[in-house]
């Protein structure tokens, strides 16, 4: 790197401007390329085609596209509506109790009373196990013949009906990946001045007061990260309602979401239909992207 | 005022605990269970302690040497994970840098493009991604395990937003006091990152840790695999039924990264308390 | 407003679109550049260490052999490959095991890159047409020339049938994962006493062991577990195969439709767990006389104590004619142009001395293809025996290996849960079933 500033030093002051910033994105950038943009550019390519992932690709222009998206009749269409429907009750229903839950546990673990450092560990903990093992933990507690809340009385089959899967579901998953954003949280409000509490402490605000006007606005920028990530890491849902509501083993999930449905497509037991699952995830991949360049405007224009 | 502060400490202590009590119920039991017999497991109920002690689920593991090199696989995911983490936190730090505190053209819609594209479903991703492995013959190596993640941007989005708060006063005082770019970046900059880039290399660690549908595509060779893919192989198609070993298996997977956690939450509170007072 | 928010995302998507332009043209020359930072000097480094194991993998003196026996049954192959390894072949076999789910997610992945194809692949009997078609599957003729025994004659010839096309051999059986019914020894005494006289379970008499078991909150058959394939046996009996020709299938059949009527007739009068309940745990626990299971759930059911189990045919409507569906490990050559006529030979060595072997693999649960060890006494006390233990249960035995199964089994799970608790109406579950079977099948003309 040192290297690179010299030779940068002989050129003019402005094209050094230029090329700056290249330094610090370059690297980066030309890994993005390689390795993310390109499998994705390829995906999309795929998405025109008829391909069983073996044979020779057969050019399909929009085919795919319009089956999904118009033809009614068609089993691709109804998949697709059917899964897209619960991916966004998935998101509607986790993203916010994903923000809110570790949020409030960081601002608890903040005031550092005594055992907060033993009770975060334990907060954090389940976000390490693989989901296979959090399906299996899942299964059990929740089992009505030989799980926990068989101890409680309880006779519902709580994984696979209404609403108690949707409300399992989403406890399962804020208990898995809580730790995520509790961390960024807490290391977000670790940057935030002594001084503004102090000062706000002396004018008389209250804890409520502190959080409203002094944490949150401090902590705005590490917010819109987890936001924008968790919307798109729920669009992208698959492990947990797979494991959860499962009916019984190697049943089918009750709960369908849209990344299922891809994945049976492109890699089910029959025969590859790799074009179609292609276009439902580039239509997904649109949708995420939307919504994400939505939520980046709606909060930077704030600024 | 410090006796209503006391109380609410206390309130807080409480409420926190219950709370951790709660949430480690799932895990208990999974600790617990994996001493269970098969047959305790299956017909015995519901339960936490083992009614008869068994170290049976765990010699099957870690004995199964010429099946399950699980010491060896231990040892690559180690390789792999503390390779990914060093290279992620530079990458990221530099590239996060560049992003935030560097003015340039289309700065912020190249970086909204790079994020989003990042966010699509990836799973017809690894039919190009493995043939990208075997024109740079990577497979069955480590490289095709540690450089395509980097090309990852949600690390880099996550540092760019700690730094975006930190005030721009920071780096023109230092540049009116002469310092370049790099200047900047290494002495100012980056020391006030220091928590969140603790945040990223637990993140990569876990997250290389953790994977496991790609070493099983670019792995062929047991003994090169990491330790999560290998553990896979023991939760069979067939015989996944038994709990026991399964449940083992995940318990002795998440030490390392537990162990890692404890450390990066020393690491993690100490810096930020050092850190503190930056923002206003 | 509106307009604008489209605008900008039109600018993203030009964005993305110049991105990729420039990563396609312009990487090698960047790359070079790239050496110089510090994180690319360490992965260079990494590279060259690679590189050499990569020499070292694919030094080619060893013949790689990808199966998914990942569970107990991984130990009984592992016993046959060092077995076989211990006579000194010209090449070693490398056991490379898998889950299953990987395993037939690589195969696309390196037939497409032609790099890294196993010399031996074990796959199931129902993907076998369809790689076939696919053209992925190497003729065994060349193996069953240098292993003359590994014949017909010597295997089961229905399970040997299914790897002939065209009167030409491209899979050799390893053994048949047959599904019939567990059942509990005591729990039947109790409560089904004399059913089992004559090996049939028939709907009639399930009907009658319904009240009397379900009065002690005993489980009579949870056919929500392996019910599928109940239900293909029962079909079958009334004549009533899953295709109508290779490329038509016949899931809203009237055969199917009343074997999966019967099924739930069952659920209706509470012979059947509750929905979502874990079967195969219920059974071990000895909450349920009977269970469709697969034989090769005998190790896990072994090993818990106290249990005393058997495993018959498949229900069937009457004592005339019964099917026990089956799945079918098989031993297959993906394409490749560098196996060379060495390694084929040590291929046919393996497969004859896994053929001779066939008692260690009965001891994975399966039922061996090869009829080797079929008068051993060691085989003939294991559960699985029953299924070639006389000639009208080895005739009884099916394997749903059309060219389309994968579609049909994929359709039918996705409803027959719903169907049985009555989620779903039967017959629009099955029409929509047949539905998507057809659009998949349509995607491949």
């Amino acid at each position: 790197m040192v290297t690179d500033n010299k030779k940068s030093g002989r050129r003019s002051g402005k094209a050094r401007g230029r090329l700056l910033p290249l330094v610090f994105i370059g690297p980066h950038l030309i890994l993005f390329s390689v390795f993310v943009l390109f499998p994705i550019l390829y995906g999309l390519v795929i998405s025109f085609t008829k391909w069983d992932l073996i044979g020779t690709p057969e050019w399909v222009g929009l085919a795919n596209y319009k089956e999904i998206l118009f033809n009614m009749e068609s089993t691709y269409h109804k998949d697709f509506v059917a899964g897209l429907k619960n991916t966004v009750m998935f998101v509607a229903l986790n993203v916010p109790v994903s923000i809110l839950v570790p949020l409030g546990f960081a601002l608890l673990l903040h005031i550092k009373a005594k055992g907060s450092k033993v009770f975060q560990s334990v907060y954090y903990l389940p976000t390490l196990f693989s989901i296979s093992a959090v399906g299996i933990m899942w299964m059990q507690m929740l089992n009505k013949r030989f799980g926990l809340v068989s101890i409680f009385g309880i006779k519902k089959a709580l994984t696979i009906t209404n609403p108690w899967m949707w409300i399992m579901l989403i406890i399962m998953s804020v208990w898995w990946t809580m730790g995520t954003n509790m961390v960024i949280y807490q290391a977000a409000l670790g940057g935030v001045s002594k001084d503004l509490y102090e000062s706000a402490a002396l004018d008389g605000a209250s804890g409520f007061q502190k959080i409203r006007y002094i944490a949150l606005p401090s902590i705005r920028f590490q917010l819109l990260y987890t936001l924008v990530i968790t919307v798109a890491g729920s669009f992208n849902v698959y492990g947990q309602p797979l494991m959860l509501t499962q009916q019984g083993t190697g049943g089918a999930p009750k709960i369908t979401v849209l990344i299922m449905t891809i994945t049976n497509l492109a890699f089910g037991s029959g025969q590859s239909i790799a074009g179609m699952a292609s276009a439902m995830a580039v239509i997904l991949g649109v949708f995420i992207l939307v919504v994400s360049l939505i939520q980046f405007r709606l909060t930077t224009k704030e600024d | 005022m410090r006796r209503r502060e006391r109380v609410m400490k206390a309130m807080v202590s409480l409420w926190t605990g219950i709370v951790a009590i709660i949430w480690i119920v799932p895990v208990v039991w999974a600790f617990f269970t994996s001493f269970k017999t098969e047959t305790e497991i299956k017909t015995k109920g519901f339960g936490f302690l083992p009614k008869e002690w068994t170290f049976e689920n765990y010699i099957n593991i870690l004995g199964n040497t010429d099946n399950a090199p699980i010491i060896r696989w231990f040892g690559n995911s180690m390789v792999i994970s503390v390779t990914v983490t060093v290279l992620a936190v530079i990458l990221v730090s530099l590239t996060a840098y560049g992003y935030s505190r560097l003015d340039f053209k289309y700065r912020d819609t190249l970086f909204y493009m790079l994020m989003g594209i990042s966010l699509f479903p990836n799973i017809i991703n690894i039919i190009p991604l493995y043939q990208m492995m075997t024109w740079l013959k990577w497979v069955n190596t480590n490289m095709a395990m540690i450089v395509p993640g980097l090309g990852a941007v949600t690390n880099i989005f996550l540092v760019r937003q700690f730094s975006l708060s930190i005030p721009r006063e920071f780096d023109e005082a230092a540049k009116i006091d002469g310092a370049g770019e790099f200047a900047v970046f290494f002495r100012i900059i980056l020391p006030m990152l220091k928590p969140v880039l603790t945040v990223v290399a637990l993140f990569s660690f876990t997250g290389s840790w953790n994977d496991f549908l790609w070493p099983t595509i670019v792995f062929n060779d047991v003994e090169k695999m990491p330790l999560t893919a290998g553990l896979k192989l023991l939760n069979g198609a067939y015989g996944g039924f038994q709990l026991g070993p399964i449940l083992a298996a995940a318990c002795i997977a998440i030490f390392p990264t537990f162990v890692l956690y404890l450390f990066a939450q020393k690491y993690f509170l100490q810096s930020m308390s050092l850190s503190s007072g930056i923002k206003g | 407003m509106m307009r604008k928010k489209i605008g900008k995302a039109g600018l993203s998507l030009c964005m993305a679109a110049m991105l990729a332009a420039g990563a396609l043209t312009g990487c090698g020359g960047s790359a070079e550049e790239e050496a110089q930072t510090p994180e690319n000097a360490a992965a260079e480094d990494m590279t060259e260490g690679a590189a050499e194991d990569v020499t070292e993998a694919a030094s080619g003196d060893e013949i790689e052999f990808w199966n998914f026996f990942t569970g107990p049954d991984g130990d009984n192959m592992k016993v046959l490959v060092d077995g076989f390894n211990a006579t000194n072949p010209a090449y070693r076999i490398k056991n490379v095991t898998m889950a299953s789910g990987d395993l037939y997610t690589k195969i696309p992945t390196v037939v497409n890159s032609g790099e890294g194809i196993p010399d031996l692949t074990i796959v199931d009997v129902a993907r076998i047409p369809m790689f076939y078609e696919q053209g992925l599957l190497e003729s065994m003729a060349s193996v069953m020339e240098n292993a003359p025994e590994v014949k017909k004659e010597n295997y089961n010839a229905l399970v040997w049938d299914t790897g002939t096309f065209d009167g030409e051999q491209y899979a050799v059986p390893l053994d048949m994962g047959v599904i019939g019914v567990a059942y509990n020894k005591d729990l039947v005494e109790q409560y089904a006493p004399g059913v089992l006289d004559d090996n049939l379970i028939t709907i009639d008499e399930i009907k009658e062991i319904i009240p009397k078991a379900s009065a002690d909150g005993i489980v009579t058959v949870p056919v929500s577990f392996f019910g599928y394939e109940q239900a293909l046996a029962l079909a079958k009996q009334e004549g009533g195969d899953l295709f109508k020709d290779e490329n038509t299938p016949n899931i809203n059949s009237p055969e199917f439709t009343k074997a999966v009527q019967t099924l739930k007739d069952i659920v209706d009068l509470g012979g059947c767990s509750e929905e979502g309940e874990e079967n195969l745990q219920l059974f071990m626990a000895g909450e349920a006389i009977f269970c469709p299971d697969g034989v090769w759930d005998a190790n896990a059911l072994n090993a818990i104590e106290g249990l005393n189990w058997g495993i018959t045919n498949s229900l069937c409507y009457n004592t005339d004619t019964f099917y026990n569906f089956s799945n079918s490990n098989q031993f297959v050559m993906l394409k490749n142009d560098k196996r060379s006529d060495e390694k084929e030979k040590v291929i046919a060595d393996f497969l004859e001395y896994v053929r001779v072997n066939a008692l260690e693999w009965a001891r994975s649960g399966q039922v061996p293809a090869s009829s080797a060890a079929d008068d051993e006494a060691e085989y003939a006390a294991m559960n699985q025996h029953f299924f070639v233990s006389a000639p009208e249960m080895e005739e009884s035995i099916r394997f749903n290996n059309y060219k389309y199964s994968g579609y049909a089994n994929d359709a039918i799970g996705k409803v027959f849960g719903d169907i049985l608790f009555g989620h779903t109406d039967l017959e629009e579950g099955l029409a929509q079933a047949q539905k998507q079977a057809e659009d998949n099948i349509a995607q491949n003309q």
